[in-house]
């Protein structure tokens, strides 16, 4: 009797350990899944900024078609940032610093390609020109929020990836940590434009 | 005794309260105009829009909801210090949930007089309809020349009026157009003086209570002392209370009061009864309650809803 009692309890802790980790395992399924729709969230609103600028180069071209240079450079930032593509379910902290990096770039241009049209009153006025740049200036809020947003469902996936127990579970389906996208000052809000 | 002191305390609430006035608010302390019932869709602090405002603005976002279910919240603020406008709106918007929890059909509208901010901010589900452009338009067009011009109410109800049109695709209806709030659009000078004298009308009327309440306290005190059947005068006092049984729930207290005069030092005394206790009041009714709660208190909430940041916003 005592031996068969033996079996029946190893049996049990057995079934309690994997229900555990049947457990485990779905919970990081299910937040893996968050942080990658909040990362296509990200993505989705750097593609609409990146969809604005071949209509915003050809309105400030129309009014303002010396400043080639400006104009050249923001068409260049949107085609490196656009090529940059990532997997996020196997992202290192080095690829999102790349795509950090590349979009800001395109920020950065997109803030001159502003400054510039500053100089041109008739470009300002122009009605196409300003539902353009509060198109911008609202997409640039969306990938800030995007980002935030990211960083929070990565950060809650990171913690239980990282905390013990379940660290074992996530080591041995090969869950890995998620990169964060870093804080970035300058590309914070979109060049606002005082009237 | 008790009613005095009371009274001195609220004197003294009312008085700090008027000097509270321009707070910094953040996204936790701003209050929400759902608290006071679900029929209230506008938190304004610090009075910065009239009454008649507030109505407009109310009555536009209740038809609002009840035809397209997009939710309407119209904050205005004194302060929200050194915070960024955009920040700010992001956190009440999320903090609070506007908009439904499905439909995420919801849209802040945030003023702030100090920093000369307007955001409009919308819900994920009216961002095809209220667009970053028409909302930039509408903040350009409708509301801040009304801002420019010192007249925040009018710009918040032109601008409400103008989310209304675009979210239900038409006209708005007769009802709202021939609000005052609206109907002054075109209308220069006297306007700028209006809110003015709002503000200063409004001081002086809480001035006015807390002077009538301070005049009060000293009246009630005074006809509080009982008059001498010998001489006349209200120089009465307590000199000892003889309590012969309290009250309580089952029957009334009674007991005799001895009073002295200190006009002619004549003594008297009166017998007294207080009535029996009841379950739902646990003062003795001699003061009113200070506070009235509005019908429908219950309280209501906003739907649940979440935005990804979208809507526009500029300085004024």
């Amino acid at each position: 009797m005592k031996k068969v009692f033996g079996w029946i309890l190893v049996l049990a802790v057995l079934g309690v350990g994997a229900l555990w980790v049947v457990n485990v395992y779905n919970g990081l399924v299910e937040q893996e899944e968050t942080v990658e729709s909040a990362w296509s969230q990200v993505e989705n609103q750097y593609q609409r900024r990146a969809d604005l600028v071949p209509n915003l180069v050809a309105t400030v071209k129309g009014y303002a078609s010396h400043e080639q240079e400006t104009l050249e450079g923001v068409i260049e930032a949107r085609a490196r940032a656009t090529q940059i593509t990532i997997d996020p379910s196997n992202a290192t902290p080095e690829q999102l610093a790349a795509y950090q990096r590349a979009q800001g770039e395109l920020g950065q241009a997109l803030g001159r390609l502003m400054a510039v049209a500053e100089n041109y009153p008739e470009l300002k006025a122009n009605e196409n020109f300003m539902n353009l740049q509060s198109q911008l200036e609202g997409t640039e809020n969306r990938c800030t929020i995007a980002r935030q947003q990211f960083n929070e469902t990565a950060r809650q996936y990171n913690t239980i990836v990282r905390r013990f127990p379940g660290n074992i579970v996530a080591m041995i389906f090969g869950f890995e940590k998620k990169p964060y996208f870093e804080a970035d000052e300058d590309a914070k809000h979109a060049p606002k434009v005082e009237f | 005794m008790k009613t005095f002191f009371r009274k001195i305390v609220l004197f003294v609430a009312l008085l700090t309260g008027t000097m509270v006035q321009s707070a910094e608010y953040t996204p936790s302390t701003v209050p929400d105009p759902k608290k006071e019932g679900q029929q209230y869709y506008v938190s304004n602090p610090d009075a910065i829009l009239s009454d008649s405002d507030v109505v407009f603005l109310n009555r536009c976002a209740a038809r609002l909801e009840a035809q397209t279910q997009v939710e309407l919240c119209v904050v205005a603020l004194g302060s929200i210090g050194e915070v960024d406008c955009f920040d700010f709106c992001y956190e009440l918007f999320q903090r609070w949930g506007i908009g439904g929890k499905n439909k995420n059909t919801g849209v802040l509208v945030c003023f702030v007089l100090d920093s000369h901010d307007i955001r409009i901010m919308t819900g994920t589900g009216i961002e095809g309809v209220l667009t970053d452009a028409r909302c930039a338009s509408i903040i350009r067009t409708e509301m801040v020349p009304s801002f420019k011009a010192g007249r925040y109410g009018e710009g918040l109800c032109l601008g409400a009026l103008a989310i209304y049109e675009e979210c239900t695709d038409g006209e708005a209806p007769e009802e709202l157009l021939n609000m005052k709030s609206v109907t002054n659009r075109g209308s220069y000078g006297d306007d700028d003086d209006d809110d003015e004298d709002d503000v200063t009308t409004v001081n002086l009327v809480v001035w006015g209570l807390v002077l009538l309440f301070f005049l009060s306290t000293f009246i009630a005190v005074w006809l509080d002392r009982p008059k001498c059947p010998n001489c006349g005068k209200r120089k009465g006092k307590l000199t000892k209370k003889d309590v012969h049984t309290h009250a309580n729930y089952k029957h009334g207290g009674s007991g005799i009061c001895y009073y002295k005069c200190e006009n002619c030092g004549h003594e008297w005394n009166k017998p007294y009864t207080t009535p029996k206790l009841t379950h739902s009041s646990s003062s003795s009714g001699s003061s009113s309650s200070w506070s009235s709660s509005p019908a429908g208190s219950s309280g209501g909430s906003w739907g649940g809803g979440s935005t990804s940041g979208g809507g526009a916003g500029s300085k004024w």
